[in-house]
């Protein structure tokens, strides 16, 4: 919520000012993380096993080789994953999972055993995108030539509760405000035709624009929301009191499996 | 029903007692002395003004309203009138029959400045039976510097022991530990529900028209209820009933003028005062801003007729708003609308009648003017009530107060309404309307047993109902906010009781008097309340709504017990208190980690109630009188929280602990024409939750944390001073003009108000390095501030 803050900026007659500061805080206990995943597309299945590191710390934390990685669906199919690199586990034969399938991770380390299931929602696919040049944009934009608006055009189901998160990509690197920003919607506001909303980021000419719309379960949902407001917090003046994301891994590791079927869709930008 | 019939009984029964004592007295025939105190210039009624006759040593003090009432026996007396600030008057009279006397005071500041009024200050601190009450002294917080210029008494109260503030720029107050949605503040007895303006940089209490403001912290009385931790109660003035008066001024952030007048000389007046922020002009000339403005009123009005000494009426009305436009599309904005009609009878000498009808209405609303994705979003709540009170001077020894009070509310916490049906994105929703009624009945009774010992005791019923029309769903577990299954749901008509929630809520105060300079008190009270603020932050924000106690929340609770002892010295120039206090609360209402706050149709998964304590000891020193004035309070609190579900469920902090706050608020008279103000504020800094370990998800970098409020901010501090000038007072010419010269934060301390995390970047938002590593920034927000205003009087 630094909107708020924003808010009070502006109140303030930008007043405000602020500073990096060191911390001086305790020690941190380590938790095991898994970033698991599976879906309906080909290769997007993995299983990422980390550890968490002090909050002063720099560079990529630990990864933890030697777990016993493994999913099976509520059809009895088994799918064993292997180490690719260090922390990283692919399955062993690439497969993709269905929609309205049970999925369980399991995770075997050091005499531990990790688990988490999900169930795989249905996701719309995207009717087409659209190109629009933004004239006010035009005039002024915020990033030399980006100026060009992506429309998505899509049907939302309005029989279902669904829950989305949406990945934006220009030249297939993810657009995020530098990891501080999470685009988590349900559909409780949403109506049926969801026609030219432009997509929250500008585009140049010859850039590729994707998006990517996955479909969430509640608890996934509530998980992304959670990372909203872990990375968006204000220290809890105006926004809720900071606190740990919830995580659907039973056996005490923190992180999330997540079950879903992508719909993607690109567009080269231009005229 | 049958409560209000046994009450009733109960009080009739108790009264006839009390009476029956009084006929039985041996003495001589008695009749009352009885009738308002005004000032000379304005007649404006004043509050708490005290009458005393020396040879029998009664008294009696002014109520609300500004009546008085003296039962004494046949006699001629020599009657002292006194107030603060005013020369004291003695009148002599005649009693023999009831007697019917308004008295009007002189003013000091009426007079002209070289007569020096050498009249007895007043040792009410240590004789009245209140304790854990403090006023707000509004003509000095006129004189004491200020943020940008604008006096305020919500940051004056922030600066009262027993008082904390989650820092700078916020218009929330914490009470003795409890939360910000604990405090009643009422203006002219109508609740205001947000008080801030500019997200809590100013008030919403323009003091041109406040008459007087006072701040009850404890040991409140039976009469009122409703909020756990304060009462604030603010009252308007009634405007000049003797000729026209004109108030004005222009400072740096808003203009403000107010008009008074009699609309029949001592009969009827008039008083409308207006204020406006005037930044929005300049912000809408900056480009930087893309249009960002910001800017908000206040309108005050109260219309006050004194058909006779027994019938006086009043309507009184605010309305507020602030409005903050984002660039062309985007625009916010919040206010309060309150009115209050009074009608205040004597049915006898010693009976008075209050009545009073107030209607209050908080709302918000943001809008987007985007044909696609914009929307209206609106929300509001409202009440309206009825409150009888009687007062009847039973004699000077012994005076009884009973009342009821019924409140109808109705919360409205959302509604969406897309901007263009063919092209929105949206549909229309809407949150389930809530409504409740509320009804109090209480008696509260003021005895003075001895010459050193006196009572105040009483008792308030409440009776709440969460009424319908509405829908509540039953919950497979009423907890789990993740994966919420609806078993059934109930569906209630219009004004049909869903649940009803029914509390005594005892209250008592004692003073004993050890001397003719200092007195112990003792109090203890239960509150209730029944209605809750949705909100999970420590500074409410202005769009925040409440709820009603309903199935799924229950009403909270709270008893505190205080001790004080109140010291006055060379002759009552200066007061000295020092209390110590013990507050536990029950059902605390708190939210779950990640709760979603904003539109949420089951809210009800997200509620967490539990206990809270909190106990200090505050050491309070003021002078009122004299060329030096101010105060000086120092408090030693401690306020924790221990709510299931959050910090693993163990003990934390509240958001506002602070365990040492100094403040230190002063004014100086040079010279006839030049006085000098200045505020010093210490606290410990505020208790924060801060990231002790990071991990990696998502190519998100995710801050993990060990404790709630487990780190504090660095240590507040900041001195402010002003000067006033105010040029030799002209004897022929009516108009007054006074200059007030200041600055905020003096030594320009950066005190923090926040600090987040973020990934590490520079000052153009580029990741610095490979964008693992995370960095804290701490927010501070004003620095050296100085200021500049014109006040004017005709």
């Amino acid at each position: 919520m630094k909107n708020w803050f924003l808010l009070l900026a502006t109140a303030a007659f930008l007043f405000s000012c602020e500073k990096t500061v060191t911390l001086d805080l305790k020690q941190s206990e380590e938790k095991l993380v898994i970033e698991a995943q599976v879906t309906d597309q080909p290769g997007k299945q993995y299983v990422k096993i980390s550890k968490s590191v002090p909050f002063n710390g720099s560079g990529q934390t630990p990864r933890v080789s030697g777990a016993i990685v493994s999913m099976e669906d509520d059809q009895g199919n088994s799918y064993e994953f292997e180490e690719s690199s260090s922390g990283l586990y692919l399955p062993l034969v690439d497969f993709k999972g269905e929609v309205d399938r049970e999925y369980t991770l399991t995770v075997s380390l050091d005499g531990q055993v990790y688990t988490a299931s999900d169930r795989m929602h249905y996701v719309p696919p995207f009717d087409s995108l659209g190109v629009r040049l933004d004239e006010a944009e035009m005039q002024d934009p915020e990033e030399d030539n980006r100026y060009y608006e992506v429309l998505v055009y899509i049907k939302e189901p309005p029989a279902t509760t669904d829950y989305y998160l949406a990945k934006f990509y220009r030249d297939d690197k993810e657009l995020n405000d530098n990891g501080e920003w999470v685009f988590v919607y349900d559909d409780f506001l949403l109506g049926e035709e969801i026609d030219a909303l432009p997509f929250p980021y500008y585009y140049a000419e010859g850039e590729k624009a994707t998006v990517e719309m996955y479909s969430l379960s509640r608890s996934s949902y509530k998980y992304y929301l959670d990372i909203l407001s872990n990375i968006d917090g204000d220290g809890g003046m105006f926004s809720g009191q900071p606190a740990n994301i919830r995580s659907n891994i039973e056996g005490g590791a923190i992180g999330h499996f997540l079950v879903t079927s992508i719909a993607i869709s690109e567009k080269m930008v231009g005229i | 029903m049958k409560l209000a019939i046994a009450v009733g009984c109960l009080w009739l029964a108790f009264a006839q007692t009390l009476v029956a004592q009084e006929i039985t007295d041996p003495k001589a025939e008695k009749f009352t002395v009885s009738g308002y105190i005004k000032d000379k210039f304005s007649g404006e009624e004043l509050l708490y003004a005290n009458v005393f006759e020396p040879t029998t040593k009664a008294g009696a003090t002014t109520n609300l309203y500004g009546f008085y009432s003296l039962t004494l026996p046949a006699g001629t007396y020599v009657l002292q009138f006194s107030y603060l600030g005013y020369e004291t008057l003695g009148k002599s009279i005649e009693l023999k029959g009831n007697l019917s006397l308004n008295v009007e005071l002189l003013s000091e500041s009426a007079l002209l400045s070289e007569v020096v009024v050498t009249d007895e200050a007043e040792d009410q601190a240590i004789k009245t039976i209140t304790m854990s009450k403090l006023e707000v002294p509004v003509e000095e917080v006129k004189k004491l510097p200020s943020l940008l210029g604008e006096p305020d008494v919500i940051k004056t109260i922030q600066m009262l022991p027993g008082v904390t503030s989650a820092g700078e720029g916020t218009s929330a107050f914490f009470v003795r530990g409890g939360s910000a949605d604990q405090n009643l503040i009422l203006i002219d007895e109508a609740p205001v529900y947000e008080v801030s303006h500019m997200f809590g940089l100013f008030s919403v209490f323009n003091t041109d028209i406040i008459k007087s403001a006072e701040l009850y912290k404890g040991g409140i009385s039976a009469k009122y209820g409703g909020r756990l931790s304060s009462l604030t109660e603010v009252v308007t003035r009634d405007g000049n009933s003797k000729q026209l008066a004109l108030t004005g001024g222009i400072g740096l952030l808003a203009g403000k003028l107010t008009v008074e007048a009699p609309i029949v000389k001592d009969k009827a007046s008039f008083i409308v005062s207006g204020r406006r922020s005037y930044a929005d002009i300049f912000m809408s000339q900056i480009d930087g801003l893309g249009g960002t403005t910001l800017r908000f009123h206040d309108l005050n009005a109260k219309i006050n007729w004194k058909a006779n000494n027994k019938n006086r009426f009043f309507l009184a009305a605010y309305s507020g708003r602030d409005v903050w436009q984002l660039d062309k599309s985007f625009k916010m904005d919040w206010g309060n609308t309150t009115t209050t009609f009074r009608w205040n009878h004597l049915f006898n000498d010693r009976l008075f009648s209050n009545l009073t009808l107030v209607y209050s209405d908080f709302d918000y609303a943001l809008q987007d003017t985007d044909p696609v994705d914009g929307f209206l979003w609106q929300a509001n709540q409202r009440e309206m009530s009825l409150k009888e009170d009687l007062t009847y001077f039973i004699n000077p020894k012994l005076s009884m107060s009973m009342g009821y009070q019924g409140i109808y509310r109705r919360f409205s916490p959302g509604k969406i309404t897309p901007n263009n049906s063919d092209e929105s994105i949206f549909k229309p929703a809407e949150l389930q309307q809530q409504f409740a009624l509320d009804h109090a009945l209480y008696v509260d009774v003021e005895q003075e047993l001895s010459d050193r010992l006196s009572l105040n005791y009483g008792l308030r019923f409440t009776l709440f109902q969460n009424i319908g029309q509405g829908t509540v769903y039953q919950y497979a577990d009423r907890q789990d906010n993740e994966s919420i299954t609806i078993l059934d749901s109930t569906v209630y008509r219009d004004f049909e009781v869903i649940k009803t929630f029914l509390n005594p809520e005892p209250r008592f105060s004692a003073r004993y008097i050890l001397d003719e300079q200092s007195s112990l008190k003792l109090s203890y009270n239960r509150m209730v309340q029944y209605i809750h603020l949705i909100s999970n932050s420590t500074v409410p924000i202005p769009f925040a709504t409440w709820a009603p106690s309903s199935p799924y929340l229950d009403p909270q609770k709270s008893d505190q017990v205080a001790i004080g002892y109140f010291r006055n010295f060379k002759g009552n120039a200066y007061e000295f208190s020092a209390e110590a206090f013990y507050k536990r609360s029950k059902e605390l209402t708190e939210f779950v980690d990640n709760a979603e706050i904003f539109f949420n149709r089951h809210l009800a998964t997200e509620f967490r109630q539990g206990d809270a304590r909190a106990y200090g000891l505050e050491l309070y020193l003021r002078k009122a009188k004299g060329r030096l004035r101010g105060f000086a309070g120092y408090t030693w609190s401690k306020a924790e929280l221990e709510i299931e579900d959050i910090n693993n469920d163990q003990a934390f902090p509240a958001n506002h602990d602070r365990r040492h706050n100094l403040n230190i608020a002063a004014v100086y008279d040079l010279n006839s024409r030049w006085n000098i103000g200045a505020n010093f504020t210490y606290a410990t800094g505020r208790p924060i939750t801060l990231p002790t370990g990071k991990y990696e998800f998502n190519g998100y970098q995710l801050n993990y944390f060990s404790e709630r409020n487990g780190y504090r901010l660095p240590d507040f501090h900041r001195l402010d001073i002003s000067a006033t000038y105010e040029p030799k007072k002209n004897e022929n010419k009516r108009w007054q003009n006074s200059f007030v010269f200041g600055v905020y934060n003096l030594y320009n301390r950066q005190n923090p108000f926040t600090i987040y995390t973020r990934v590490q970047q520079d000052d153009e938002g580029n990741i610095i390095g490979d964008g693992t590593v995370k960095e804290a920034r701490m927010v501070y927000l004003f620095g050296v501030l100085p200021y500049f205003t014109w006040n004017f009087k005709f």
